[in-house]
């Protein structure tokens, strides 16, 4: 007799009209999934900040509290998944266990006082999904969960949030982060579920890639978001200066935020306006082709979890010029100088545009980028982040 | 279907936009109360075949009178700072810092609850006046603050008409609309 294989996946992030790419990665691990199971359904909460105003907030929760089960309904999702997508309203606060709770008690509304029918749970972000999949599986199901937030180490600073997330790595039945940063902060802060937690990988999409790797690398693209952490000032100084010995280098800058006018302004200042284009958000399904289209991607990204748009890139042909980010450096280890370069986080423009000037004398003689690429396809491709899903989920004989 | 989205805050324009264009593609009459912004800045995308109430409460602000400005900010902040460019640099400082704190703050506080309230009128006003004539067959409530409103006007609307269906956004369903 064969079992049935339901999964239920809870996540704060998932793609919606307002916000397209925000858990597109959410999403991806959904596709690669959902071959070979029985069933999946998606519970995405979106929270909804609203006035702490304590006889405000207790009107708004009892008309939230009416209106939720009434708007339960199933939307079509990715790998014929059921998407259940509803607010989860948070007072405005910064104490991250308070934000835990309310997600845990807002799903618990929209179940209408049932539990979640899978045996098998998959939460993604801990606090927020994890503890919510927590409060309402049914006896005898196991909770997963992943964790990818970058503002980790702000909710491990709370007490309360600490004392939370602790009780969640103490219950779920097992832990994954999608990073060496997050694993190395977690195992520091809670040493006794250091064994606890693993690595699990986000999926990327293999099948399409350019067949020859680009000959020069003249064509740069940074797909990164316009924000201070990624460190765009620093990138276009570093080109400016690589612009100024080669006129025909171009940078695309994939992306958007906060300091576009000033990264728009600098370039002005530097001269390689005309060098520099900014394109904007791109939706992820586009990615694999621009990037195709360009010859090198350049990162100079502070801190990343995981190295998504370096796995990404490599998928998809390219060499990388990327900084020891975290993620980056864990994605790229034992095939660096196949790959491309990784420099150092330094305050210092010229480090950059040297490791460029090196990496442009070594390839395509002395980098392998099918070899790179056959070594990340075995980790991060669809059918291998799915593999490795299943074989969490159900065993060995999965 | 009559269906009235209400995005009062139009804090979530680019949701907008694609649901009400998505519901007006299936065949759906849309009339949507919303916050214009400024020269109804990112609603560019909107599509025209969607009837709009605009709402244009962020126009309205409350205000002081001149007397409280001068006496209770300009006057003293004057002074203090006129003060700050001589020998008594730091007691001056310090003394405009206890007042901004103590006296403009709570100012501030106040002019911001005045101007919250005075937009929350325009806005329960505009929404009530358009339910008056309009009988939505479907709500669809677009972002917070359309919740925090709805508490003033949902209850009852639901109490009257318990069929009317309410959703947070416009999602084709599974097994179409009629599994609503």
């Amino acid at each position: 007799m064969s079992i049935e294989r339901n999964v239920a996946v809870v996540t704060p992030w998932y793609p919606d009209a307002q916000r397209p790419y925000r858990g597109s990665f959410v999403q991806a691990m959904a596709a690669a999934v959902a071959p070979g199971l029985d069933r999946l359904d998606i519970y995405h909460l979106d929270g909804w900040a609203v006035s702490p105003e304590p006889a405000r907030l207790r009107r708004v929760r009892d008309l939230h509290t009416q209106l939720l089960p009434r708007a339960m309904k199933a939307a079509e999702a990715v790998g014929g998944a059921s998407l259940y997508r509803f607010p989860a309203i948070v007072e405005r606060s910064r104490d991250h266990a308070v934000h835990a709770r309310r997600y845990a008690e807002w799903l618990g509304v929209a179940l209408d006082g049932r539990r979640i029918e899978a045996d098998v749970i998959h939460a993604h972000v801990p606090m927020l999904g994890g503890y919510a999949a927590l409060e309402h599986c049914r006896s005898g199901a196991k909770v997963y969960t992943t964790e990818h937030s970058s503002f980790l180490p702000e909710v491990l600073s709370q007490a309360s949030s600490r004392e939370l997330y602790d009780e969640i790595l103490h219950r779920s039945a097992g832990s994954f982060v999608v990073g060496a940063p997050l694993h190395d902060l977690i195992a520091e802060v809670f040493p006794h579920h250091a064994a606890k937690i693993q690595y699990i990988a986000n999926p990327i999409d293999f099948t399409a890639g350019r067949e020859q790797a680009p000959r020069d690398l003249r064509r740069w693209l940074s797909v990164a978001g316009l924000v201070e952490r990624k460190r765009i000032d620093y990138l276009l100084q570093a080109f400016a200066e690589c612009h100024a010995e080669d006129g025909t280098l171009t940078l695309t800058l994939a992306g958007e935020g906060v300091l576009r006018a000033a990264l728009v302004k600098l370039a002005e200042e530097l001269g390689i306006s005309e060098a520099v284009s900014f394109i904007g958000s791109v939706d992820p399904g586009d990615i694999p082709a621009l990037m195709a289209d360009h010859d090198l991607l350049v990162h100079t990204s502070r801190h990343e979890t995981f190295g998504v748009v370096v796995v990404e890139a490599i998928a998809a042909g390219i060499p990388v010029l990327v900084t020891r980010s975290g993620g980056s450096d864990q994605v790229l280890a034992g095939i660096e100088e196949d790959a491309g370069r990784l420099v150092d986080v330094v305050d210092d423009p010229g480090a950059f545009a040297d490791a460029f000037r090196d990496l442009r004398e070594r390839h395509p003689g002395k980098t392998d980028l099918g070899r790179a690429r056959e070594h990340l396809r075995a980790k991060y491709s669809y059918e291998a982040v799915a593999d490795h899903h299943h074989r969490i989920w159900f065993g060995a004989a999965a | 279907m009559n269906l009235l989205f209400l995005a009062p805050a139009a804090s979530r324009k680019r949701a907008v936009a694609v649901e009400t264009r998505r519901a007006v593609e299936d065949g759906h009459r849309v009339v949507l109360i919303a916050e214009a912004g400024i020269r109804r800045q990112g609603w560019e995308d909107l599509d025209p075949r969607v009837e709009v109430d605009w709402l244009d409460a962020n126009t309205l602000s409350a205000t002081e009178s001149p007397a409280l400005a001068v006496l209770a900010r300009r006057l003293p902040l004057g002074l203090l700072r006129r003060l700050g460019r001589g020998p008594l640099r730091r007691p001056a400082d310090k003394v405009a810092r206890r007042w901004e704190r103590w006296v403009v703050q709570p100012l501030d506080r106040r002019l911001r609850a005045g101007t919250t309230a005075l937009r929350e009128a325009r806005q329960l006003e505009r929404i009530r006046a358009r339910l008056e004539y309009e009988t939505p067959d479907w709500l669809v409530v677009c972002e917070p603050k359309a919740l925090e409103l709805g508490i003033e006007f949902l209850p009852a609307l639901l109490a009257e008409r318990p069929g009317t269906i309410t959703t947070y956004a416009y999602e084709p369903a599974r097994g179409g609309d009629d599994a609503r």
